[in-house]
């Protein structure tokens, strides 16, 4: 009875620990979609172009997918990275000095993060950012998600996308 | 999990009921508390941490095991309402939970004890729901009703005071087992302060 008692002990005891390391009772309201090549690079001289226009009612392969009324949120980003070939031929972080933003917002420390802003019209989520270098050998590596921005309320959105004309995300390219 | 636990609340709950009318000698020892078959209990710990009010009935069957039952629902009015926002899925909103136990210490005033259980439960999950205005697809977080039920198994412990008063404390787990929107385990978890008749 003693030995019988002791492994029913034990089995409550590791029934118990085992579904404390369960997580399946955790919800995160969050939706991904798919749309590709929204975001935009591009070089004209000394100057980095980079843009981001997502259309509210975002298109998918059966109706359109309207972003605003998921997440009631009216801004959206995206991060990417800008690196310099140093003397020693190294890539290194960059911060941008020289920065235009066109439209929304930028947050930039170790990484940029690009805001897109729903424009008045309500129709499309808008950055363009004009950035002027120095010469040099330059890197951008792009994180191809751009999700909402305070959608706690509601559900926030990811759209999966890719960078056009980079299909690796990522472009080496050189200042004179 | 599923298995673990079926098989586990149905070997208490046999080995229990097999064994109410086995006497031993030590029961000719009958203290004050032995002869007082009824208990009833309140759970403080869910009442103030949890905003649940939960009682439970217990009937002493022997100096070994009893029989119970513990009631819980859930004051929503306790709480601000923050289900559809929060990060939890589920909201239980009762337990209705009958039990076995089996006391494995020989005195009567401080005692631990195994138990096994049946949890009927329900209240609410979340899920995200697809619409459509006419326009376009659009997500929205919604709320539906569960009900299920778990087995599980518990250990605890009770101390008397004045051969009446007790502390019932106890720790264990059940698993929900036929609605995949349910939470997946329910905790058995109190600190019981109750009177024993």
């Amino acid at each position: 009875m003693k030995k019988y008692i002791q492994y029913i002990t034990v089995a409550i005891i590791t029934l118990t620990f085992t579904g404390c390391t369960e997580s399946d009772d955790e919800f995160f309201a969050s939706k991904i979609v798919t749309s590709n090549e929204l975001i935009e690079v591009n070089i004209t001289g000394n100057e980095l172009n980079v843009s981001c226009y997502v259309p509210r009612l975002l298109p998918q392969d059966t109706n359109p997918f309207d972003i605003y009324l998921t997440s009631t949120s009216r801004k959206m980003f995206f991060n990417y990275t800008l690196e310099k070939k140093n003397a020693g031929g190294a890539w290194e972080y960059i911060t941008p000095t020289s920065v235009n933003t066109i439209e929304g917002e930028n947050q930039i420390g170790d990484y940029i993060s690009g805001i897109a802003v729903l424009d008045a019209l309500d129709t499309t989520y808008e950055y363009e950012t004009n950035i002027t270098l120095t010469p040099g050998q330059y890197r951008i590596i792009v994180d191809p998600e751009i999700v909402t921005l305070n959608a706690q309320d509601a559900v926030m959105v990811t759209v999966k996308t890719s960078t056009f004309g980079i299909p690796s995300n990522a472009l080496e390219f050189t200042v004179n | 999990m599923k298995k673990i636990s079926y098989l586990l609340g149905l070997f208490l709950s046999v080995s229990a009921f097999a064994q109410t009318n086995n006497n031993t000698a030590t029961d000719t020892i009958v203290s004050p508390i032995l002869a007082k078959k009824n208990e009833v209990k309140v759970d403080v710990l869910n009442g103030i941490a949890n905003g649940k009010l939960g009682i439970t009935y217990e009937r002493f069957l022997n100096k070994d095991f009893s029989i119970g039952i513990t009631g819980m629902m859930f004051n929503k009015k306790s709480k601000t309402d923050d289900f559809l926002t929060d990060d939890t899925r589920t909201l239980i909103d009762y337990q209705i939970i009958p039990y076995v136990r089996y006391a494995m210490s020989k005195s009567a005033t401080n005692l631990y004890y195994l138990e096994g259980f049946v949890n009927f439960n329900g209240g609410e999950f979340k899920e995200l729901t697809t619409l459509n205005n006419g326009v376009a697809d659009y997500v929205v977080v919604t709320r539906n009703d569960y009900n299920d039920i778990a087995l599980g198994g518990s250990v605890g412990y009770k101390l008397y005071f004045k051969e009446s008063f007790v502390v019932d404390l106890n720790v264990g787990i059940g698993k929900n087992l036929f609605n995949e929107d349910s939470p997946s385990t329910v905790a058995r978890l109190g600190v019981n302060l109750g009177y024993r008749f």
